[in-house]
């Protein structure tokens, strides 16, 4: 059986402590030894069982309760000034295989994976590396879970990507403590997986464009999210570049992301054409009015290889030096 | 005569303090893989705020002829995987005095660990 910990505490606060705030129970459930219950779908069922009991008890005290991740919202968002639970040891996850798919599926089952709520997102980016599989974004550093990530709306800086939720494609919410509160949520224009598989999540299937997307960014008031179901795409590398180009030039890039005449970069020109990179930014320095350049920053996708250079030196050094060659520019 | 000594006092003060300065240290190390096991409930203020970290601050007896020790990182409830994530071990002038005076038999052995998340 899942174990959770009940702790009476005075109150909560986040990471940043941005509280702190009333509290009366903080709860934290954590999934059964896979030595004792071997398969993860029987783990993630239990834990299921698990959170409605919670629920119970909750609603027995006719008081609120709220899941929350990391803790990594500068705000007040994820608290409740009753019952917290903390997701973080709920981090099973799952992979698909053809046979899982809806029959109207458009999608490639090598790339669906459904996480637990507590995952955070280095460890989603690791359990995907492991299939040759990246998130197609996610927000600055990776301490955040999944269920958190969506719930606030977190951005990246992919183009074209969107945020976190925007590759999401499924949800499995716990929006009471009856039997038939465990619903699995997906697009009804864009479904993903079958009933065979929801049955196994012992989930009762809704299939709805508007309840998916007004349950997407939920800020913990939609259900307790258990599983978010995810597209993600091939694992890929970044070749990052820095580059002072005319002002006019920068903006007109930033405006339009058309970077076909953008030729400066003659390894990233492909039949003529500059090829459209994944990240762009465009450093400005408001003490340099009169500047014609502007820094700009481009990373381009490559396809993933072992044994590339390691990012750690550039990375710790980039802001820095990029800053410096604004200063001196 | 006075000056002297006031002068020698000084600068035995500044000796010592440096000596402590300089023996009191940490080293971390931390793994770039992996997801550290995170704290429950979140109430420190440190480097560890979101981590579930394990003190340990104990004298080791290591015999004549030992030149090392080992310590066993074993499952808990506060390592539930039994796996390093991080480590800080921490020196101190007190360390330094410690296996001075006992000829190397009793270190000092002040560390912190946090282990990977478990599955
Ligand atoms: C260092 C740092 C960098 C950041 N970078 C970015 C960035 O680049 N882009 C960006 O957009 N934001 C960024 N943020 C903000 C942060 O990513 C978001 O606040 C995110 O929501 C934090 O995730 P979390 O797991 O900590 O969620 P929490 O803060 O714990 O919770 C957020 C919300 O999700 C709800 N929730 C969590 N789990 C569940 C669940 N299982 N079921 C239902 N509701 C749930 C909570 O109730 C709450 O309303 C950053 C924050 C920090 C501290």
């Amino acid at each position: 059986m899942a174990r959770t910990t009940k702790l009476s505490l005075d109150e909560w606060d986040t990471l940043h402590n941005n509280g702190p705030w009333d509290l009366k129970f903080l709860y934290k459930t954590k999934l059964e030894a896979s030595s004792l219950m071997p398969s993860s779908l029987d783990r993630y069922n239990d834990a299921a069982q698990e959170i409605q009991q919670l629920l119970k008890e909750t609603n027995n005290q006719n008081e609120g309760f709220r899941a929350y991740g990391s803790a990594w919202s500068l705000s007040h968002i994820a608290h409740q000034k009753d019952r917290m639970h903390f997701n973080a040891h709920m981090n099973t996850y799952f992979s698909f295989k053809n046979q899982d798919l809806h029959h109207l599926s458009n999608y490639n089952a090598d790339d669906i994976f459904m996480f637990e709520c507590g995952n955070v997102i280095k460890e989603i980016s690791e359990k995907l590396a492991g299939h040759g599989k990246s998130l197609k974004s996610s927000g600055a550093s990776n301490g955040q879970t999944i269920a958190g990530c969506i719930s606030t709306g977190v951005h990246g800086s992919g183009i074209k990507v969107g945020s976190v939720q925007d590759y999401v494609v499924g949800l499995n919410l716990i929006i009471g403590p009856n039997p038939g509160d465990i619903v699995y949520l997906e697009r009804h224009s864009k479904p993903v997986l079958n009933d065979v598989f929801v049955q196994k999540i012992r989930s009762r299937v809704i299939r709805n464009d508007g309840l998916f997307n007004a349950a997407l960014v939920g800020l913990g008031s939609f259900g307790f999210i258990h599983g978010v179901v995810i597209e993600s795409q091939n694992l890929f590398l970044l070749k990052r570049y820095v580059k002072s180009i005319k002002k006019e030039l920068a903006i007109e890039l930033a405006e339009s992301l058309d970077f076909s005449n953008f030729k400066e970069i003659p390894e990233e020109v492909e039949n003529g054409k500059g090829r459209a990179p994944y990240h762009y930014k465009v450093f400005i320095n408001q003490y340099q009015k009169n500047d014609a350049d502007y820094i700009v920053e481009l990373m381009y996708k490559k396809d993933f290889k072992l044994n590339y250079p390691d990012p750690f030196p550039v990375i710790k050094k980039s802001i820095y030096r990029d800053l410096i060659q604004l200063a001196v520019s | 005569m006075k000056t002297k000594v006031y002068v020698y006092l000084v600068m035995v003060f500044i000796f010592l303090g440096m000596l402590l300065l300089n023996s009191c240290y940490s080293v971390r190390f931390r793994s770039v893989e992996g997801t550290p096991e995170p704290a429950f409930p979140m109430v420190r203020d440190d480097y560890y705020r979101t981590m579930q970290v394990i003190e340990l601050d104990t004298v080791i007896t290591i015999g004549a002829l030992d030149k090392d020790f080992t310590y066993l990182i074993k499952k808990s409830d506060l390592c539930p995987s039994g796996k390093l994530h991080t480590i800080e071990y921490r020196n101190t002038l007190g360390a330094v005095l410690l296996s001075g005076i006992t000829f190397g038999r009793k270190r000092k052995v002040k560390i912190k660990y946090v282990c990977m998340k478990s599955n």
